[in-house]
């Protein structure tokens, strides 16, 4: 791949670029599905391509194509210098790329078992495992199984003289069941919504323990059918799992994202109510609120040993104590938050698209309390699970969740089973009721292996870690 | 190029495949996608990001005997091909036959034309620059921020078999959108798409944004609560979406979840709503095929508020003993038939004559961020955002603070007041797209607000 990137390298500096990079992507995707017993959605799927990023006239060129060639590399290195002479006809300033390290390195992921060598066979018999469980009842209509594996192989190469070689493997899976009493449907998922998935192998499926759990998902899908609505109005909030993780993404991630705050996404996601002149004074929430980015820790979806400006991964608090410190920024918006070094939050998917900024894994540290001891304090609340749906506005301020179950809890203890929660509130204030965490037995990592961004649309994986935790007064049952 | 090139070279793309992976299995069905997306994007009133790709993907099913297997390239690698062949056609040892296995055709019957305009797929990054430099520019003049998208491109797509089938298609399409702010950040937003960058009048949607923009200044705060809405054609696409998904789901209305289920010949909505699949209009036309070898026919989900019909592909049309109406996706999958081209039937009047007609409503420009909170009813719950306006005695009285709406799509749109005449095309998947409307909507529910 070096002759590749060294062509890339040299056209762009000989046809006028400031600065160039390339990233050959070689990606393997695996999906394997089970519905109602059959094998439905089979994904065995290769991309191979490259994107050429320069900067011409102080301004961004950027071109990709999947014919990896010498000649389509001239060709595409051509074209993105092109496209940067455009765009310089209408910049506010050059664009300034903080200074970093050269690096020539190699980096990838652990993992145990090669999910790609594994006998297709047993993938299936697992998969028709659970869907045997899933379906031993005639109220549950539709059930799903299935495990996904994705083998990433990056070369990334800089006029600065970085060539960096990484390779990632994720892994994850789960299992879904739809039941029906004729009158309504309810769904229950395990271990998440849409799957958990984290850096691994095939280990990570035997882990997932999808088949032990299949049993409990069939009778809580059931289960939902005749529970009682959520009640509405305001309740203490006990969030676990993957929708504490999805309150996080949302209303902390990307409202932390520096293109947001600078306004570079307006047209589309929208902005953020972080505004520059909060950082390091702003009251985001309680002082349980310690919020921690960290590309470098293991097993998460979004840990690298560099991002895609060639930046080595990092790990630095964006809340601590409750007090916003820093943004998720890359090499180009740096300066704009008063800053002359990179955060490291730069990706891309794939070959095909231009990197942006990107929330490194985000994760709330661990309080001190016991999950028994939270809800023994609380005399009059809920506890909610499973993401369901999910709504901010596009400031990242206010915001609307539905979950798959809940449980209300009265005088200290889980009093019964509820269908269709929800909740809503205002960031700053929601995380400033923030008054419990559990501790780091309860903390796990919850993979958001989807989050959509960007125009061209990309989509990035991300982790975030944290535990059960409580927050007071929350208006729920949102009718 | 010519359409005959294009077509050709397709066609050179189909055959290599078929070639290869017919040794590994009798019945082969690929769809191919080729072309190019160009896309300059700017952001706080300059260009920020400018990108092109040539993107070519095959989607390969390879079955023997009623089982079936799947892989994905993008790349015309031959070697690479043949180790995911090879390893793709392992899972047909553990596949289990299915008794709806598609017969696929060895031709369709459909009108073969050209929808490409070559000034549209090859603009040059000079010409989207220029669009987005007029934008800037407008939104300058009045001390206002603008971002945006200016985006072009060329699509080409193919279905072949091992049993001779093959069929081609391709269009072109070009999409402004743009978005302008004042700096407290209330702002406006406007967008159109076409097959052809002629038919967008690029001028008339950066004024229409820096219009909305200065009419939002200064916004009010209201409580939360029901209000007669104005919907622009644009606030509907999330409404026809969800629809599609849940309500037009012929797999969930038979085996899963769909609000409608049970009811087909019954009235659901407003007698003011009828809705429509159809890839023949003239406005956007979509894929004259479906991806099992079907020529889409036009199908009507909903008339005058009754639920008339579903879409069917082979494997429902195996199960309901009816006909593929040609809206299957590529087999296997397990969304099953799928509506690409969604049409909301005009009214008479157009928006700006319900909206002198009215009082007390709030107009929407449109929504973020919606999503389904109950399956069952269709709750779905998102922002509004861009221009809400209070419209008093038939003219917008003064902008309102963006607002949060939990409400019932069913039960939305069986308040219809009165649909508008516009047809507006607002992009979608696989080379499809919505036809949409305005609407007047009484007692839509609004249950949060915001300070934006």
């Amino acid at each position: 791949m070096k002759k590749f990137t060294d062509i890339a390298i040299d056209t762009c500096k000989k046809n006028g670029a400031s600065y160039a990079d390339i990233r050959i992507v070689d990606m393997n995707d695996e999906k394997l599905t089970v519905t109602n017993g059959q094998l439905s959605d089979i994904t065995n799927a290769n991309s191979l391509g490259f994107g050429i990023r320069v900067i011409v006239n102080g301004a961004w060129g950027f071109a990709a194509s999947a014919e990896l060639s010498e000649s389509k590399i001239i060709e595409t290195a051509k074209l993105a210098i092109e496209i940067g002479k455009a765009s310089s006809g209408k910049i506010n300033e050059k664009v300034k790329l903080t200074e970093e390290p050269v690096y020539v390195d190699r980096w990838n992921s652990p993992f145990m078992i090669d999910p790609f060598k594994v006998d297709i066979n047993e993938k299936i018999s697992y998969l028709m495992a659970c869907d045997d469980i899933l379906r031993k009842d005639e109220k549950i209509i539709k059930a799903e199984s299935y495990m996904w594996f994705s083998k990433e192989h990056q070369w990334f190469a800089s006029t600065e003289g970085s060539f960096i070689e990484q390779e990632i493997l994720r892994s994850g899976g789960g299992i879904r069941a739809l039941a029906t009493n004729g009158k309504e449907t309810q769904r229950r998922s395990y271990p998440a919504s849409f799957g958990q998935y984290v850096q691994g192998g095939y280990e990570v499926i035997l882990g997932l323990k999808m088949l032990e759990n299949a049993e409990k998902t069939r009778k809580e899908a059931i289960e939902l059918l005749d529970a009682p609505v959520c009640p509405s109005g305001k309740k203490d909030l006990i969030i676990i799992g993957e929708q504490l993780a999805l309150q996080i993404h949302e209303s902390v991630g990307h409202a932390t994202e520096l293109d947001r705050v600078l306004g570079y996404e307006a047209n589309y996601a929208g902005r953020s109510f972080v505004t520059l002149e909060k950082k390091g004074n702003f009251k985001y929430g309680s002082e349980l609120m310690n919020i921690v980015a960290d590309s470098t820790c293991p097993t998460g979806l979004a840990t690298f040993g560099y991002d895609d400006d060639g930046v080595r991964a990092k790990r630095f608090d964006v809340i601590k104590d409750g007090i916003f410190q820093a943004y998720l920024g890359n090499r180009e918006f740096a300066h704009k938050a008063g800053e002359n070094f990179s955060r490291g939050c730069n990706r891309a998917q794939g070959w095909s698209n231009i990197p942006i900024v990107r929330m490194p894994n985000l994760s709330l540290k661990p309080g001190n309390s016991t999950l028994e001891e939270v809800i023994a304090d609380t005399k009059d609340g809920l506890m909610v699970s499973t993401v369901k749906s999910w709504s901010i506005d596009q400031y990242r301020y206010n915001f609307q969740f539905g979950m798959e179950i809940g449980w209300v809890i009265k005088d200290g203890k889980i009093s019964h089973t509820i269908k269709n929660p929800t909740y809503q509130g205002i960031t700053p204030e929601f995380w400033g009721s923030l008054d419990a965490v559990c501790n780091e037995d309860y903390w796990e990592f919850c993979g958001v292996p989807n989050c959509g961004k960007g125009q061209p649309g990309q989509r990035a994986e991300i982790s975030h870690g944290c535990a059960p935790s409580r927050f007071r007064q929350v208006e729920v049952g949102i009718r | 190029m010519s359409y005959n090139q294009r077509k050709s070279q397709l066609k050179e793309k189909a055959d290599f495949i078929l070639e290869r992976a017919k040794k590994y299995a009798p019945c082969v069905f690929i769809t191919l996608t080729d072309g190019a997306n160009a896309l300059t994007r700017f952001g706080e009133n300059e260009i920020t990001q400018n990108v092109s790709t040539q993107l070519f993907s095959a989607d390969i099913m390879l079955a023997c005997d009623n089982k079936s297997t799947k892989l994905q390239i993008d790349s015309m690698d031959e070697k690479k091909l043949d180790k995911m062949l090879k390893s793709a056609v392992e899972i047909l040892k553990y596949q289990k036959e299915d008794e709806f296995f598609p017969e696929f055709p060895e031709k369709i019957d459909f009108e073969e034309k050209s929808d490409f305009d070559d000034k549209t797929a090859f603009m040059t990054p000079d010409e989207r620059a220029g669009y987005a430099i007029n934008a800037i520019n407008k939104a300058q003049q009045n001390n206002l921020d603008c971002s945006g998208i200016v985006k072009n491109g060329y699509n080409t797509a193919a279905i072949a078999s091992s049993n001779g089938l093959f069929a081609y298609a391709e269009n072109t399409y070009a999409e402004i959108s743009v978005t302008v702010m004042d700096d407290k950040g209330f702002s406006g937003w406007a967008e159109a798409s076409a097959g052809a960058a002629s038919k967008i009048d690029f001028d008339n949607i950066a004024n229409t944004a820096v219009s909305k923009a200065l009419l939002s200044k200064n916004p009010q705060d209201i409580e939360p609560g029901e209000y007669d809405v104005i919907l622009e054609p644009a606030a509907c696409a999330d409404f026809l979406m969800f629809l599609s998904y849940m309500g037009f789901s012929t797999e969930g209305y038979y085996e899963g979840e769909n609000p409608f289920k049970n009811k087909i010949g019954q009235k659901v909505l407003s007698e003011k709503i009828t809705i429509v699949d159809n890839a023949y209009n003239e406005l956007y036309p979509g894929l004259p095929f479906d991806f099992e070898g079907n020529r889409r026919e036009k199908l009507t989900p909903i008339e005058n508020g009754v639920f008339k019909e579903l879409p069917i592909d082979y494997k429902w049309g195996k199960k309901l003993n009816k006909k593929s109406t040609g809206h299957g996706l590529p087999y296997p999958n397990s969304h099953g038939p799928f509506c690409l081209n969604l049409q909301i039937i005009p009214g008479t009047r157009k928006l700006e004559d319900i909206i002198r007609e009215s009082d007390n409503a709030l107009l929407v420009t449109h929504f973020h961020y919606t999503n389904i909170i109950n399956p069952n009813d269709l709750t779905i719950t998102g922002m509004t955002r861009d221009g809400l306006y209070m419209i008093k005695d038939g003219k917008v009285s003064h902008p309102v603070k963006n607002m949060r709406f939990t409400e019932s799509i069913i039960k939305a749109l069986n308040n219809v007041d009165e649909v508008s005449s516009e047809q507006v095309f607002h992009a979608g998947f696989f080379g499809g797209g919505s036809i949409l409307t305005g609407m007047k909507i009484k007692n839509f529910k609004f249950t949060s607000k915001t300070d934006y």
